[in-house]
C-alpha cells in the first residue's frame, strides 16, 4: 500500500496502517533528526512526537506533496522545537552520528564521517536528504521552508567542504 | 552565472534522478561537451554513494518508541470491559490520553472481524 493510502487509513483511525506507516518512516525519521541533532535521546523524542502528531493531523495531510516530504517537515519542526528547548535550558550532549564499527572500520569511512559531521547543520541536512532520501531540491525547499535557490546553495557549498575534505 | 556554475547547482539532483525532463536534458547537452563538469559529477556520484552507505549504517529507532507512540496516542488504559467470545462480543475502552479529554471506545466483535461502534476522539461514532 502507498504511504498516501495508509495515510488516509489512519485518518480513518486505522491503528494497523497506522503500524505500517511507523515501520515505513520511523528509522528514516530517526536518522533524519540525528543528523539535525546528534543527540540519540532527542532524535527518539522526535519520532515520538512526529508520529503523535501524524496520528494527530493525518486528515489535514492535503495531498500537495509527497508524504514523505509531509512527514519531514513535521519531524524537522519537531526537532526544532526540541533544539529550543535545549539551548534555552539543559546543554544537551552531543554525541557520534554513526555506531563505530570495529570489524568493518575503514580510514575512508571514518573520513566521510568525520567530513559529514564536520558540515553545519543547514548543509548536513540537504545532504541527508538529497543522498540518502533521494529527495528533489523542490522538496526539500519544501521541508526546510526555504527558497529552492537556497537549496542549491547549501548543498554545493556542502559538496565543496566535502570534496575538500576528502580529497 | 556562467552555463557551468548553473549546471554545477543540479548536480546533485542530476545524480540522484530527481530533475524535471527539461532540466535533466539541459544538463545531459552540457555534460556531452564540458569535461570539467563530467568530472564534477563524478565526484558527486561517489560522494552521493559513500554518503549512502554511510547514512545507512546510522542507528534504527530505538524498539520501544513504537510502544511510547501507541501508549500516547491511545493513553493509558483505565478499563476494558469484554463481553461475549471471540465470535460475537462487545467490548468497552476507558483510557487518559497524556493530553486532551479522556477517550471512550466501543467495538463489537463479529466472528473475528472488530467493528468500530464508538470513538468519542477521531472519527467518532461509524
Amino acid at each position: 500500500m502507498e504511504s498516501c493510502d495508509l495515510l488516509d487509513h489512519v485518518a480513518r483511525n486505522d491503528e494497523r496502517a497506522f503500524g505500517r506507516l511507523y515501520e515505513r518512516f520511523a528509522d528514516r525519521i530517526f536518522r533524519y533528526a540525528l543528523t539535525l541533532l546528534r543527540n540519540r535521546h532527542l532524535a527518539e523524542e522526535v519520532v515520538q512526537e512526529t508520529m503523535i502528531a501524524i496520528w494527530k493531523n493525518a486528515e489535514s495531510f492535503g495531498g500537495r506533496s509527497q508524504v514523505s516530504t509531509w512527514i519531514f517537515g513535521i519531524a524537522r519542526n519537531q526537532a526544532y522545537t526540541l533544539l529550543r528547548r535545549e539551548v534555552a535550558g539543559e546543554r544537551r550532549s552531543v554525541e557520534k552520528l554513526f555506531l563505530p564499527d570495529p570489524a568493518e572500520e575503514v580510514e575512508r569511512e571514518e573520513q566521510v564521517r568525520a567530513a559529514m559531521s564536520a558540515l553545519p547543520v543547514g548543509q548536513r541536512e540537504v545532504v541527508f536528504l538529497a543522498f540518502y532520501e533521494g529527495l528533489s531540491y523542490g522538496e526539500i525547499a519544501r521541508i526546510l521552508a526555504v527558497p529552492e535557490g537556497t537549496v542549491k546553495s547549501r548543498m554545493y557549498h556542502a559538496k565543496q567542504k566535502l570534496a575538500g575534505a576528502l580529497t | 552565472m556562467t552555463d557551468c556554475a548553473k549546471i554545477r547547482e543540479l548536480l546533485s539532483w542530476y545524480a540522484n534522478k530527481t530533475l524535471s525532463r527539461g532540466e535533466a536534458q539541459a544538463v545531459a547537452q552540457h555534460l556531452a561537451s564540458c569535461s570539467a563538469c563530467r568530472d564534477e559529477l563524478a565526484q558527486i556520484v561517489q560522494l552521493m554513494w559513500e554518503f549512502n552507505a554511510t547514512f545507512a549504517q546510522m542507528p534504527s529507532a530505538p524498539k520501544k518508541t513504537w510502544d511510547k507512540v501507541i501508549a500516547s496516542t491511545r493513553g493509558i488504559a483505565i478499563t476494558q470491559l469484554d463481553v461475549g467470545s471471540f465470535l460475537l462480543g462487545i467490548s468497552l475502552g476507558l483510557s487518559v490520553p497524556r493530553t486532551g479529554l479522556p477517550r471512550v471506545r466501543s467495538d463489537l466483535r463479529f466472528f473475528g472481524q472488530k467493528i468500530k461502534l464508538f470513538d468519542n476522539q477521531k472519527g467518532g461514532t461509524q
